[in-house]
């Protein structure tokens, strides 16, 4: 089956963030763990995320819309989700067609997008 | 050319684990071989994924005794992908209401899929056997028919099948290939398709299906622009559609005219036109625009008032462009024939109303130049006024009713049609938010008034002047089934 890998690293310098590195594919039967693992993060109180996609390979509706309902969550609590290293088109082509990055920041680099990781007033 | 198929054009697969891993292999394979580019193949792969793994979430249930059966077809102009399943749950993914700005806004975690599909693929088809299956067809055209078609001399707009061919993407991108080899005729002939395409082939675009002998429907703005979106602003229930093609900020297709250089005779003159664009802008925000086309194998004529609508459109779209550009607006109007006179008539009613409602605006006939200061309320009374027009268009006998809740703050529009009330309240699927957006901005009675009496149509108040209610009749409309 497609597999999903979840890195998760957690800055010690900011108690406030976190950041995945997603590899292989989010979809339909994956996307309870990238759930959990999100869902862990704010109950860690990490309202700030930054999710790097160098690896990812696709990326159903349905990952999209958790991104989108985690953000809604986050947002409540001061918090921000960006995303870095987009590489990949057909998950680039995917992410842009629902207008993500309208609402996403995107980073070219994992390190730029953990510095600008926050709700903006 | 494609590459010769060397995988078997069909696969039965039960709904375990693997399910979606087999399903995008099978997908990516087959539309590789037909020859699909790298972001085709990528997004025939999503829409795959993304019908079964509806069917296999919410018909299914992940229950892995189901099966589910992918089948390939390549045709001439393009390839179908076929899922059929068992499943007593019908799942419709040519649904054409979905609101994706407010799903974004209030970060809705459902329901994209559908919306993914319908904007990757260049068609979907839905079958369902009550009690026995459904099957869900994807179709996307082939690129190497592209090219084919561009050069096709026969092309003609009027030809229905040829244009049920076609898809948006196709002649959008037939388009862009053709701009860059600065063909202009090719180019025009194949934006004319397009919305004659979309005309004729979409299902919810369904003015012209309802009332085929309405002299102009609206389709949308069209444009070059490379960032393409479609936004589609409709009223499903009903069928009522406006919506963006392509260009959220592109160039209209009148611009696109002047540039090419193609002779304003030929636009002018109602009686040679194919097609009648144009566009009064939209909402302020975002410059929507409008086509409004008229055919003449549409066996409709003409009526002098349905000139008159169009220049007086016509007029209002070259104004507000200029003047939402620029802050103030003037465009030389020189028209030839019956159309020049409508023009003028249509100005001089224009400049009547702007004098009424204190609107300052000075023609300058002498030039043949209006100019116009451009308000809000101005912009908002062309817009209700272009609504209630296509209401009056496109039903017949008793007409359509708009029954305004209130006109400030309004949180719903009905419209009776038939006598039957369809309602559209905020925040339920199907609401249109431009709607919202012309009824409850600082649209006021009194232009509403004046626009509605403009047109032929009467408002009555009731004793509270809470409720009003718009009644335009169309009694020379036949009905169409």
């Amino acid at each position: 089956m497609g597999e999903m890998n979840v890195d998760v690293i957690k800055p010690a310098t900011r108690s406030d963030l976190a950041v995945i590195r997603l590899s292989g594919i989010v979809d339909a039967l994956t996307l309870p763990d990238l759930e959990k693992t999100l869902h862990d993060l704010m109950g860690e109180k990490r309202f700030n995320i930054v999710v790097n996609c160098q690896k990812l390979k696709f990326i159903s509706s349905s990952g999209m819309g958790l991104f989108l309902g985690i953000l809604g969550e986050v947002e409540k609590q001061g918090g921000a989700i960006c995303f870095s290293q987009v590489l990949q088109p057909e998950v680039h082509d995917a992410m842009n067609l629902l207008g993500f990055f309208d609402i996403f920041p995107l980073y070219n680099q994992e390190v730029e997008a953990v510095q600008q990781c926050r709700q903006r007033t | 050319m494609p590459a010769k198929d060397v995988t078997p054009n069909e696969v039965t697969l039960p709904c375990d684990a693997s399910i979606f891993e087999k399903v995008r292999g099978f997908v990516r394979q087959k539309a590789v071989e037909a020859g699909f580019n790298q972001r085709e193949v990528g997004r025939f792969i999503l829409a795959a994924d993304e019908a079964c793994s509806n069917i296999v979430k919410h018909a299914y249930h992940f229950d892995p005794h189901h099966k589910l059966t992918l089948s390939w077809h390549l045709r001439d102009e393009d390839a179908m992908l076929q899922i059929e399943d068992d499943s007593p749950v019908p799942y419709l993914p040519s649904r054409n209401d979905f609101d994706l700005p407010t799903k974004i806004k209030y970060r809705h975690t459902n329901g994209y899929g559908k919306y993914l599909i319908n904007r990757v693929v260049d068609d979907v088809q839905y079958e369902t056997i009550p009690g026995s299956h459904n099957k869900v067809s994807l179709i996307k055209f082939r690129k190497d028919q592209i090219s084919r078609r561009s050069k096709d001399p026969q092309l003609n707009p009027y030809d229905i099948a040829r244009v049920r061919s076609l898809s948006l993407q196709t002649l959008y991108e037939v388009g862009e290939s053709l701009g860059r080899q600065e063909n202009p005729e090719e180019l025009m002939k194949i934006l004319l398709y397009s919305i004659m395409g979309r005309l004729t082939t979409h299902p919810v675009v369904i003015l012209a299906p309802l009332h085929p002998t309405a002299p102009f429907v609206v389709v949308g703005e069209v444009g070059l622009s490379k960032k393409r979106d479609i936004a589609e602003l409709a009223l499903p229930r009903h069928g009522w559609v406006v919506e963006t093609l392509w260009a959220q900020r592109g160039p209209f297709l009148v611009e696109e005219f002047r540039r090419l250089k193609i002779p304003r005779e030929e636009l002018e003159t109602l009686d040679s036109l194919n097609v009648v664009l144009l566009v009064p802008l939209f909402v302020l925000r975002g410059l929507r625009g409008i086509v409004a086309l008229g055919s003449k194998r549409s066996g409709k004529t003409f009526s002098e008032d349905d000139v008159k609508l169009v220049s007086f459109l016509a007029n209002y779209v070259l104004l507000l462009k200029e003047g939402l550009e620029r802050g103030t607006s003037s465009y030389p109007v020189t028209p030839g024939g019956d159309f020049r006179a409508a023009v003028r008539a249509a100005i001089a009613r224009l400049g009547q109303a702007c004098r009424e409602s204190k609107i300052e605006i000075d023609f300058d006939d002498s030039r043949g130049i209006p100019q116009v200061e451009m308000e809000p309320e101005f912009l908002q009374k062309v817009v209700f006024t272009l609504l209630t027009h296509i209401l009056y268009l496109t039903q017949e006998g008793e007409g359509i009713s708009l029954k305004l809740e209130s006109l400030q703050g309004a949180g719903s529009l009905t419209i009776l049609y038939n006598g039957t009330p369809l309602s559209f309240e905020k925040g339920k699927v199907g609401y249109n938010p431009l709607i919202d957006q012309i009824m409850t901005g600082t649209m006021r009675l009194k232009e509403c008034r004046k626009a509605i009496e403009g047109r032929g149509g009467e408002i009555t108040t009731d004793s509270k002047g809470e409720k009003v209610v718009v009644t335009f009749k169309a009694p020379h409309l036949k009905k169409v089934s």
